[in-house]
């Protein structure tokens, strides 16, 4: 599909291409058997095909000059011939200069392969609204000069956040609801790819990490009834050891967001937790990426448990500084409000509610700015139930509502 | 790719310090901008009070005193760019002085083969 969308420049042509090719692979390899060389095979069946098209389209408007001088690149004829064009699809997808629903919208369409019915079953939207958002964002990414590449060096340090932030975004949105468990795993299958594509992006590591130490611990998080399980009552056999291998492997001493995050979300997974580093992280957190927090700064779990009004930290408040968007920290229900917000909220489980990810840096501000002076928009891609947190939830959707007025 | 580039006014907006000691020169930005090939051409544009909207309705040319659209928010000037792409257009447009200080709108042409 990445190399589809490079050689036409034609996002719908490439995706009905490649769907051409994979419908005819499915006929085809069926009696013939998978060729040796079957991304070769796919990708010059989808080039045919887009060809056929296109020369077809320039009949009909009586073009033929420029098919004459249409000359397609050779055929692949090896699957190692075919670059890897998913990291152009990511960035040209999380585009800063599209909306961050079309962001999240086309990533889903284009990367995971989601269509535009689950797509908007998912983001609890009509499919003819999400059919006209992944129209108008593609028309704007072929009509504005959206490139279709990694952004150079200089402008790595802008971009790739807006990358992290949608992967990110479709974690959040996915975790611990089960209807949209495949958004998740998309997520880590996307932080996956990046990772494997940057390996020596600390921050792309890092948000990987994040994500997995999170997942692990996903099925002992909640009870059987439904209910949200306390880290200090969690049945530790169920947390995924595997995750958590992969998860700590990927934390790095750069001092990034997402790695002080993953740091954080890694010390909840071990054995003890080591709460006064928990303090200091979020201590750095704090420091090096501002936020205003709404009460208590640091979690405490015993604090928080002596006094069930302290938030915990999931519940911080947005300030008005376009710069800043915030928390990211599990829903985790480590203290006694979250305990009491459980038993009036079940339902509430892990829902997306603030803004899941920080981007602020000094290199990232001019993206962060772009997206804040765009026009209003929802801060959770859809409009979920509030933070499970307890009392906060009065104060998360004040919160969001507070965003979403300062991106206006 | 052609880009118009409106360079408008934020009267809301005050240049931080830090922002006013680092604030690009106009005469150097149009220097660069011309020798790169990327600016065709430009120029400020008189205050809005000096617009003139004008429309044609029945038949009959009727003419407004100011701009077609009431915002205090108004184009200072325009420039007309030919960029690799948006990423080039906005590169452009982030060096220019009014990005800072007030903001600034890049749209591509319709290109003439396209309906």
């Amino acid at each position: 599909m990445a190399t589809m969308i490079r050689l036409t420049g034609d996002w719908d042509l490439a995706e009905e291409c490649a769907q051409d090719a994979y419908t005819q692979a499915w006929q085809k390899w069926d009696a013939t058997g998978i060729p040796g060389q079957p991304l070769a095979w796919l990708t010059t069946t989808a080039r045919n095909k887009a060809i056929d098209r296109m020369r077809r389209a320039s009949r009909e408007a009586q073009k033929m000059q420029e098919v004459a001088q249409m000359e397609p690149p050779p055929a692949p004829q090896h699957d190692s011939e075919i670059p890897d064009e998913r990291l152009e699809l990511m960035f040209t997808c999380c585009h800063p200069s599209l909306n961050l629903q079309a962001q999240v919208a086309l990533t889903l369409r284009s990367l995971a392969g989601m269509t535009t019915a689950e797509i908007a079953r998912a983001f609890l939207v009509s499919e003819r609204t999400m059919g006209q958002r992944l129209f108008r964002a593609k028309e704007k990414i072929v009509h504005a000069g959206i490139p279709f590449r990694v952004p150079p060096a200089h402008l790595l340090p802008e971009r790739l956040p807006a990358v992290l932030h949608v992967i990110y975004l479709l974690f959040n949105e996915g975790y611990g609801d089960a209807s949209k468990r495949r958004l998740t795993d998309e997520a880590i299958r996307l932080g996956r790819v990046l990772v494997a594509l940057m390996p020596d992006e600390p921050e792309a590591n890092g948000m990987l990490a994040l994500m997995l130490l999170h997942d692990s611990r996903r099925t002992a998080r909640v009870g059987p009834d439904g209910d949200l399980v306390p880290l200090d009552e969690q049945d530790r056999t169920k947390w995924n050891q595997a995750d958590i291998a992969e998860g700590l492997a990927l934390l790095r001493s750069a001092a990034g967001p997402f790695q002080l995050q993953a740091a954080i979300a890694a010390c909840h997974t071990s054995a003890v937790t080591d709460w006064a580093r928990i303090a200091d992280l979020y201590g750095q957190l704090e420091s090096s990426f501002p936020v205003r927090w709404c009460a208590s700064t640091v979690p405490s779990p015993s604090a928080s448990r002596r006094d069930p009004h302290k938030r915990c930290p999931c519940s911080m408040s947005l300030t008005a500084s376009s710069t800043v968007t915030t928390c990211c920290q599990p829903r985790e229900p480590t203290c006694s409000a979250a305990r009491a917000g459980r038993r009036k909220r079940p339902r509430a489980i892990g829902q997306p509610s603030l803004w899941p990810q920080q981007i602020p840096s000094a290199a990232s501000s001019s993206t962060v700015s772009t997206r804040c002076q765009r026009a209003p928009e929802t801060t959770s891609i859809s409009q979920g139930p509030e933070n499970p947190c307890g009392p906060s939830n009065s104060e998360s959707a004040v919160a969001i509502s507070s965003h979403a007025a300062s991106r206006s | 790719m052609k880009y118009l580039m409106q360079v408008c006014t934020d009267p809301g907006y005050e240049v931080s310090e830090a922002d006013a000691a680092n604030i690009p020169d106009i005469e150097a930005w149009v220097s660069e901008m011309d020798s790169r090939g990327v600016r065709l051409m430009g120029n400020r544009t008189r205050p809005a009070s000096e617009a003139t909207t004008i429309r044609v309705r029945g038949g009959e040319v009727l003419l407004t005193d100011g701009p077609f659209a009431e915002t205090k928010e108004q184009m200072a000037g325009f420039d007309i760019l030919e960029c690799r792409d948006l990423d080039e257009a906005i590169e452009v447009a982030s060096k220019h002085p009014m990005a800072w200080a007030g903001m600034i709108e890049i749209r591509p042409f319709w290109p003439d083969d396209e309906e």
